[in-house]
This record gives structure tokens, C-alpha cells and sequence, in this order.
């Protein structure tokens, strides 16, 4: 791994938390380091799933949760 | 009545005034990544269920009481009610997860090796299925700043005030949950197509 870029640099840079210097280093990195090109490539597309995954409550759950608000108006 | 546009601080100040539909509305809008959040810490659908409505009863009886002032981070605070509770969860069974510090901690090896021919079978939803598993077994510490980052949309700063760590444990979580995630997934041999 390049000494300019750390492994916590990328992830800052990947979830855009870099300074301007910093992401300067770490895109000069990614473009002249193969090994951080391809972690970089791999972080990407995780991060880009782990959004992807996500769950819907069932909907009884949010009924249930508004019938809480509609019966406790004027209790608190 | 409310425009249909609105910004979460706007709904909230419509259901402040007495508009159920405001909360149903935000409700709709985030419901997928607070049931995820939380469905990830505890790892069970009833459970999560569960928690998924304390926090929303709270929410509303800390809105009506004037108890909000997050200044457009509505989501954010909505995650740090849920995640206390999740807290509180484990604080009463008297046993929080257990946190690893080491990155080559065995989940590893409790992971059932996949099929050879597995990458020809995958589609999307097994993928997301595949990979919401391995996030499951991630250490708590390391699954908590991946739920906040994603899900929360929090800085590694808020992150690291929430759970009183300094921001280099919090962005170093990140970085172990982040490797952990590459390893598993490459051994077993799960293809990511780019997202």
C-alpha cells in the first residue's frame, strides 16, 4: 500500500470525508497504485450494496404506529 | 395543509400541529434504512419489530413534548433513539454483543462455504440476501459504524460522538468492517457486478 495513502484515507475518500489535499493524494494514489485501485474498486461496489440492502417494515407496524399517534393526541 | 414537497422538518412541524399524515409520511420515507438499522443490531425480525415501534413512540412523544431541534438531521436523530433503545436491549438481558478489536476475527470461519457454481445462479436479491448476512455477522462495534454510516447518513465525527470513541476507532471500524466484507466475500466467491 502507497505510504501517501492510508487504508483509512480511502475509506474517508470513498465516503467523500476527505480534505482537498487529502483527496488529491488518494486520487493520485487510486491512479498510480494498482493494489489501491483494485481495494478501492472492491470498497466501491461493497458500499454500494450494503445501501442497496435494506428492509421494509411490514405495514402493520406503521399503522400501528400511527393509531398510537391518533389515540394519544391531547394525552401528553 | 401541508404542500406535498416538504422537508422533513417541515412534516415534523405539521404533525407538531396535529397532522398524523406528516408522520406518515416520514415514517414512509424512512422506515427502510430505521428497520435495517435496527434489524441489523439485533438480528431478529420480532425483536426488531419490537424496537422499530418503541422508537417511533418515543419520537412522537419527544416531538410533542418540544423535545426535537435537530435542525434538518430528523433521520439521524430518529437512529440515535433507536439505537439507545437497542442499548437498553442488551443492557437488560445484561450482556451486550461481543466486540472484537481484531479484523481477523472467526467469522471467517462460521460461514458456510458457498456453491462452486454460485456466481452463475446469483441474482440481485440473493446478493443483497448474501451480503445483509455477512454484515449480521460482523462484530457489533464494526456493524454499528457501517448501520450509522449507510443508513444514518452520519459522519465518522457523529458516529464517533455517539459512541464515545475518538473518530480514528470509528473510521478504523469502518475500515476492519470494510476488509472483513472484501475477505468474505471473495472467499466465497460472491460476484459483485458494479452496483
Amino acid at each position: 500500500m502507497n505510504e501517501s495513502c492510508t487504508l483509512n484515507e480511502l475509506v474517508l475518500y470513498l465516503y467523500n470525508e476527505t480534505s482537498l489535499l487529502q483527496t488529491v493524494e488518494v486520487q493520485n494514489a487510486i491512479d498510480t497504485d494498482e493494489e489501491i485501485a483494485e481495494v478501492f474498486d472492491d470498497l466501491k461496489k461493497i458500499t454500494g450494496y450494503i445501501t442497496e440492502i435494506s428492509i421494509r417494515p411490514a405495514g402493520a407496524l406503521r399503522e400501528s404506529i400511527i393509531n398510537y399517534a391518533r389515540l394519544s393526541r391531547g394525552t401528553k | 395543509m401541508c404542500k406535498l414537497q416538504v422537508t422533513d422538518n417541515e412534516l415534523v412541524a405539521c404533525f407538531i400541529k396535529g397532522e398524523e399524515s406528516a408522520l406518515q409520511s416520514l415514517i414512509i420515507r424512512h422506515e427502510r434504512k430505521i428497520y435495517t438499522s435496527i434489524y441489523l443490531m439485533v438480528k431478529d425480525r420480532e425483536l426488531a419489530d419490537d424496537i422499530f415501534q418503541d422508537t417511533f413512540i418515543k419520537v412522537i412523544n419527544k416531538l410533542r413534548s418540544g423535545n426535537y431541534n435537530e435542525e434538518g438531521k430528523f433521520l439521524s436523530w430518529v437512529l440515535r433513539i433507536a439505537h439507545n433503545l437497542v442499548i437498553d436491549y442488551f443492557r437488560s438481558l445484561k450482556r451486550m454483543p461481543l466486540v472484537h478489536e481484531n479484523e481477523e476475527y472467526s467469522i471467517f470461519d462460521n460461514l458456510p462455504l458457498m456453491d462452486e457454481n454460485i456466481e452463475d445462479k446469483i441474482i440481485l436479491e440473493q446478493v443483497h440476501k448474501q451480503i445483509r448476512q455477512l454484515i449480521e455477522e460482523l462484530p457489533y462495534d464494526q456493524r454499528e459504524v457501517v448501520i450509522m454510516r449507510h443508513f444514518g447518513n452520519m459522519s465518522f465525527k457523529e458516529i464517533a460522538e455517539i459512541t464515545n470513541v475518538s473518530i480514528n476507532t470509528s473510521l478504523g471500524r469502518m475500515r476492519y468492517a470494510l476488509i472483513n466484507l472484501r475477505k468474505l466475500i471473495k472467499d466465497n466467491a460472491i460476484y459483485l457486478s458494479v452496483s
